[in-house]
């Protein structure tokens, strides 16, 4: 009877021990499940990958067009020179490549982001008033005026009173190491 | 955490990679900027506090610190926002085009509004161990430095809370490298692009400046800026944050967000000022100057359409192009050296209070398993927080949360404990309106997730207390901690005035006993932050914060006092709805105790009862006034007692119902305010105002208490600190109220605050008449915030003028003409629109040219021949313009009665290195006295026939004003001077002193003068004090400075005609060796030139041979008479027989322009040469 008492205690206590061990291994996967993939913090970090992803991919565009975009000089002098030459020949378009990109991403501004939009429409405007040849007399007359930072640099315009008529902003794109027209 | 340490591997490889080849992308300061304001830091730091320095063997790591949190990924999270309370933020339409991206990716990600704020971020231990950041800076720390924060190299967690543990634990090189990462983020609030969330990749005019600025090439004027500057010292590192940033995005522009159509209505220049090339918008800056916020550029070439609509930019591209952003630099480099000096400061502060706290070390000392057991506990908590409902019908926060301005969170309503004694915890909505985006009405998961975890803790703390309480035989527990529990949770209150009356635990108790001070009724009302309980402590110290502190009340307050204005009855009191419910104010009473009681006793006979049908609207005002007082609003009710009476002080109370209280514990009490010396204990008391002040409750927003006037009069005045402080005395401490220098009582009529502000004029335009000197505005009509617009009124600014008032001020029409008396400038101007209780609109800009009355003027020497035909050289002015008379007439008097028909006398003064002087008269027709000094005399011959040097140009209208006798032989000489009708005068010009060697930097200045004395008629010139004669009144100045050495463009003559003829006359050819000869008459006229000066010369050769350019002869003109005819003799040209001649003429004008030479060809006659 001992035995049997004892066996029957024996498994009983294995029953518990593994019903126990059940209910342990139960737990503690269904905390790591949900640790892993329900819990707040697996969703935060989800949506972090996601984010970084999507910002990576934004960044890649703004780089990847900043690359592509290869009109102009390796000096202002020469891309200035060259968007003269464009607009002798009227050729709007390719005297539009030569400004920067819009890079404001402000949500007001984002029909126009990495476009030259505003340029193109103001040029095709300019050239359909037959006003080139001023935009061109203007700038002919064109001189350096020296650079404020690195990565710029300005053209000025003054009259013959020395007063000034016209500023050309060049800011020099990294990405493809060309310098464009920021503002005229 | 180290139970979530696997969730770091969740970023790929390769986008670490992606990173380091881009990590300049969006950073705020470079790196080594970030060393060099640390630097800095530390030397001003060690400065104010020689007592607690940084040692030179933790600076490197401070150093460090502040560099290294630029490691890739953590600079997203450097963004605060301010205003919308977020960090980076970039709009879908940019972020996530959809012919790039996936569309399972644009589906799913939510990416508007994910990064945490710096704010958060500072403090989120959870954010920061959260995903593993890979250290790519190199360190400037030496091996041996290194070896000493070796052991935490693994550690991604740099919040202000670890750097607090680890000092706290003695590891003091990782405590400060850790607070150097505080004090980047501090110095990141400084860059405004990183306050108005502007990501910039690359393309910030303010970074790519500021790179300039390092250890190695230091800022060598920011010692200069720092004297006389102090610490800025705030008690909590929220503060710290939101101050910060709150100046930079108010107070400067990023490169894309200039404007209000980038979101942000700050900053507006407070005006507008030209130097050199460019209009520069300044802001005021009282104490250290003001500065330049932008500049104007010239319209772009392609006119407004290209750039911003008015040209606007931080830095233009040439040398000395970055005034602008030089200036934003000494601002905000020196608030980052202040403000991260006060940040070390506030950190050896909470080190201390940690020492002495022995629930923080505990907490931090957790072991895995303890760490494990938490972390299960939650994933139960969470389990049965979902299962019982805490969140009903949404366990899952989701991040998308469409359409809000604010996000309600039903909290639990009712917690029971198994005790008989409850706990009811009656909640009410609560608001967590500073984490939502406005812009994309989307709540931030992050920080929709801490404020969650936030209230999670709350919710089991209040769960503890009444549990606590249950245990501790229902005796509330009290504390000394001033926590943030009761803000973030609004519980319970006054049913009487439409919800909670500021954090109250309602304890239903049945045991009145268990509560001292408990009124009749079991309801008692207890504080919740008089806790003593442990574990409350610990959650409020880990959850405190600057906005949490102060919430916004929801029950009517005392909004502003005077107690004597003109007239001792001059006092009122007046009420403010911070609330968007109506509240009636029908059992409402307003109860008065002088300061010298020291009971409420006697205080019935000093109350008044409120209307039954008084009621204050949503955000609106109610003004109660004594009745015999004056005040430039009507009361909405009167009372009769005085509120200050031979007091210096006093108390008064609002009370929820019209029973006299018994004391200053009253349960109804909704609010009181207290001024100058008060006696009865436990009221805080503000200061006593003084005759005309009035004692004014402060407006709330964004968490924060402000003085309720200049910028922010109408935000309302809804700062009410005593939630959290003191529930039985309503009112709170005396921070909350402000003294105002001139008091401004509301009534009920009054608009409601805060509110919009009114629409901008739109359309605004500018026309100039010159015969009038006036400017015509015009402007579409503008709309306050409810749609009105008859009540608008509008002000207009001269964004030019060196003051800041409006030219035009309160007209309710949208036409107005505005006179001016300054011409050659460009005016720029805007119109504000004005609601009926003075709310500004945004402005609206137009600008005009108005051109001075004399155009192509010059200040220049030259060889010239003067009036009398003599060559000198002299400095000379000379002006042309464009019809003479060139000033309007009698636009300063009408001698027939009629503008613009009287021939008179304009005078000019001319003003040498000094701005014109706007003098109303001169002193007769001569420059005031203490002018006189300052002038450029001209020389001239007068209608007296003397010529000489005046002190004033006086011109005569027509030729009939210049005789000799009277005024009238004063001015020019009318017959030789403007008899040609040459449009240009030419005087020579000395100074006063008679000095007429000038250099390049002098100059000269004009003013113009009319004539307003009835002459010659008229014998009455008014004679003003000082002796001064009033013949003349301004019309204008025009201060351009005219520089010497600006020579005019001179036009040469015109030979107008040109005539040879052959003399024969035996008579006269008598003159020339009796031999024929060829007279010459031409004719030549100077467009800016007297006639009388021009020289006529000619030349001339045989036919087939060259002109010889030294055979120019001057052709003197010289008659004969003979037998009565009149023959010209000179010039002459001998004829020889049969030969043919080419003649050639030529003029040349006073300065020697040549006119173009005119060849005649001449065939001789032979019949005459045979005669």
């Amino acid at each position: 009877m001992d035995n049997i008492n004892s066996i029957k205690a024996k498994n009983k206590y294995r029953k518990f021990a593994l019903g126990f061990l059940g209910i342990i291994i139960v737990t503690a996967g269904g905390f790591f499940v949900w640790d892993k993939y329900f819990s707040p913090s697996a969703k935060y970090n989800r949506q972090l990958q996601r984010q970084s992803e999507a910002y990576m991919q934004w960044e890649e565009r703004h780089k990847q067009a900043m690359k592509e975009d290869t009109y102009g000089g390796k000096t202002p002098e020469e891309t200035l020179q060259m968007f003269i030459d464009a607009l002798k020949k009227e050729d709007v378009e390719l005297a539009s490549k030569y400004f920067m990109l819009d890079t404001n991403e402000q949500p007001y501004n984002a029909e126009n982001y990495l476009t030259r939009k505003k340029w193109e429409n103001a040029l095709m405007k300019t050239k359909d008033e037959g006003k080139l040849i001023e935009i061109i007399n203007v700038l002919s007359k064109a001189t350096p005026a020296g650079s404020v930072t690195e990565g710029y640099f300005g053209f000025e315009v003054r009259n013959n009173k020395n007063e000034l008529i016209a500023d050309i902003s060049m800011q020099l794109n990294k990405y493809s190491n060309v310098w464009k027209i920021e503002s005229m | 955490m180290e139970n979530r340490k696997h969730v770091k591997i969740l970023i790929p490889i390769f986008m670490l990679g992606f990173f380091i080849f881009n990590i300049n992308n969006v950073f705020a300061y470079s790196i080594e900027t970030h060393a060099y304001l640390t630097g800095e830091i530390i030397n001003f730091y060690n400065q104010n506090y020689p007592s607690q320095k940084i040692s030179d063997d933790l600076r490197d790591y401070l150093i460090d610190g502040s560099r290294r949190e630029d490691d890739p990924l953590r600079w997203m999270n450097h963004f605060y926002d301010p205003i919308y309370n977020r960090g980076l933020t970039i709009d879908p339409k940019i972020f996530t085009p959809k012919d790039i991206l996936s569309v399972s990716l644009v589906n799913t990600v939510n990416i508007g509004d994910e990064w945490l704020s710096s704010k958060l971020w500072a403090q989120d231990s959870g954010g920061q161990n959260k995903v593993k950041y890979s250290p790519i800076i190199a360190t400037i720390l030496s091996s041996i430095q290194s070896k000493k924060i070796q052991q935490y190299f693994s550690v991604s967690d740099f919040t202000w809370q670890e750097a607090i543990r680890y000092w706290v634990n003695g590891d003091k090189e990782m405590a400060i490298f850790t607070l150097g990462h505080i004090l980047h983020l501090i110095e990141d609030k400084t860059v405004p692009d990183h306050t108005r969330n502007d990501p910039h990749p690359g393309d910030s005019p303010y970074e790519l400046y500021t790179e300039q600025f390092t250890l190695n090439n230091p800022d060598n004027n920011l010692d200069e800026r720092l004297k006389n500057q102090q610490p800025i010292v705030l008690d909590d590192l929220n503060i710290y944050f939101d101050e910060l940033a709150e100046y930079s995005n108010n107070g400067f522009y990023s490169k894309d967000t200039i404007g209000i159509q980038s979101g942000y209505n700050m900053p507006e220049p407070d005006y507008i000022l030209k130097e050199g090339d460019y209009f520069y918008g300044y802001k005021i800056d009282n104490k250290n100057g003001d500065y330049k916020i932008f500049v104007q550029e010239k319209q772009s070439l392609f006119g407004k359409i290209i750039v911003s609509e008015n040209n606007i930019s931080l830095l233009i591209s040439k040398e000395g192009g970055d005034k602008v952003i030089s200036d934003y630099w000494s601002r905000l480099s020196t608030k980052s050296i202040q403000y991260g000096a006060g940040v070390i400061n506030l950190f050896f502060q909470e080190v201390e209070k940690a020492k002495s706290d022995p629930n923080f070390v505990k907490a931090q000392n957790k072991s895995f398993l303890a760490a494990a057991i938490s972390a299960f506990k939650n994933f139960i908590s969470s389990g049965i927080s979902t299962i019982s409902g805490i969140f009903p019908g949404n366990n899952q926060v989701q991040p998308n949360l469409q359409n809000l301005t604010s996000l309600t969170i039903p909290q639990v309503q009712q917690i029971n404990s198994q005790s008989q004694n409850q706990a009811q915890i009656q909640n009410q909505n609560q608001n967590i309106t500073p984490s939502i985006n406005q812009s994309t009405n989307q709540l931030s998961i992050s920080q929709f997730q801490l404020q969650l975890n936030n209230l999670q803790s709350q919710l089991n703390n209040l769960s503890n207390q009444a549990q606590s309480q249950s245990s501790q035989q229902n005796q509330p527990v009290f504390s000394n901690t001033a926590g943030p529990i009761s803000n973030i949770l609004t519980i319970g209150g006054l049913p009487a005035i439409g919800g909670g009356g500021g954090a109250r635990l309602n304890v239903n108790n049945t045991n009145t006993n268990s509560v001292s001070n408990s009124s009749a009724s079991n309801n008692t009302t207890e504080d919740l932050s008089q806790s003593t309980d442990n574990s409350t402590t610990t959650i409020l110290t880990t959850t405190s914060s600057a906005s949490q502190t102060i919430q916004s009340v929801n029950h009517i307050v005392i909004s502003e006092i005077q107690v004597e204005g003109d007239g001792a009855d001059d006092e009122f009191i007046e009420f403010y709805n911070p609330t968007n419910q109506t509240i009636s104010l029908a059992d409402f009473s307003i109860q008065y105790l002088s300061g010298k009681a020291t009971s409420t006793e006697k205080i019935g006979n000093t109350k008044k009862n409120f209307k039954n049908d008084a009621q204050i609207a949503p955000y609106s005002f109610y003004l109660l006034a004594q009745k015999d007082g004056i005040f430039s609003q009507n009361a909405d009710m009167i009372y009769s007692f005085s509120l200050s009476g031979n007091q210096n002080g006093a108390s008064v109370f609002l009370i929820g119902n019209s029973e006299p209280i018994s004391d200053i514990s009253d349960l109804d009490m909704v609010d009181y305010a207290s001024y100058g010396e008060v006696v009865i204990a436990g009221v805080s008391t503000s200061t006593m105002p003084v005759k005309g002040q009035s004692i004014e409750r402060k407006a709330y927003q964004n968490g924060n208490c402000l003085s309720a006037q200049n910028e922010n009069e109408f935000l309302g005045n809804s700062c009410d600190t005593d939630n959290a402080n003191d529930f039985s005395v309503k009112g709170g401490p005396a921070s909350d109220w402000e003294i105002r220098q001139n008091s401004n009582p509301q009534n009920s009529g009054n608009l409601p605050e805060p509110r919009n502000k009114p629409t901008a004029p739109q359309n605004f335009s500018i026309d100039y008449s010159s015969s009038t000197l006036e400017l015509f505005f015009n402007w579409q009509e503008a709309q306050d915030y409810s749609g009105s617009t008859s009540t608008m009124s509008y002000k207009i600014f001269d964004l030019g003028a060196s003051s800041s008032l409006p030219i035009i001020e309160a007209v309710s029409t949208t036409t107005v003409n505005l006179r001016i008396n300054e011409v050659g400038r460009d005016y720029i101007f805007s119109v504000k629109a004005v609601d009926k209780d003075g709310l500004e609109s945004n402005l609206t800009q137009a600008e005009i040219k108005v051109p001075s009355f004399i155009k192509n003027t010059g200040f220049y020497r030259a060889k010239h021949k003067n009036i009398y035909g003599e060559e000198i050289e002299s400095a000379l002015i000379d002006f042309s313009y464009d019809q003479y008379p060139f000033l309007p007439l009698d636009l300063v008097f009408t001698p027939s009665g009629i503008k613009g028909v009287g021939p008179n006398y304009k005078t000019l003064v001319f003003y040498f290195n000094t701005e014109a002087p706007k003098r109303k008269y001169l002193d007769n027709s001569m420059p005031l006295e203490e002018d006189r000094d300052k002038i450029l005399k001209v020389k001239y011959d007068s209608c007296g026939g003397s010529m000489s040097f005046y002190i004033s140009l006086i011109f005569p209208d027509d030729q009939y004003k210049c005789s000799y006798g009277g005024f009238d032989s004063s001015p020019i000489n009318y017959q030789k001077y403007l008899s040609e009708g040459d449009l240009h005068m030419l005087f020579e010009a000395e100074a006063a002193s008679g000095q007429a060697d000038f250099s390049q930097s002098d100059y000269m200045t004009v003013a113009f003068y009319g004539f307003r004395r009835h002459f010659p008629q008229g014998t009455d010139p008014k004679i003003l004090e000082g002796g001064v004669w009033s013949n003349f009144e301004l019309l204008a100045i025009d201060k351009t400075k005219y520089y010497f050495g600006n020579e005019s463009t001179h036009q040469a003559p015109v030979i107008v005609s040109a005539t040879t003829t052959l003399i024969t006359e035996e008579a006269v050819i008598s003159y020339h060796d009796n031999k024929p000869y060829l007279t010459l008459e031409f004719q030549a006229t100077d467009a800016d030139s007297l006639d009388s000066l021009l020289t006529y010369e000619f030349n001339y050769h045989k036919e087939g041979e060259v002109l010889d350019e030294n055979n120019w002869q001057v052709a003197n003109k010289s008659l004969v008479q003979v037998n009565g005819i009149v023959y010209q003799i000179e010039p002459h040209i001998p004829m020889e027989e049969s030969q043919n001649y080419v003649v050639y003429f030529r003029t040349k004008d006073e300065f020697g322009l040549m006119s173009e030479i005119i060849a005649l060809p001449f065939s001789n006659n032979l019949n005459l040469i045979q005669q």
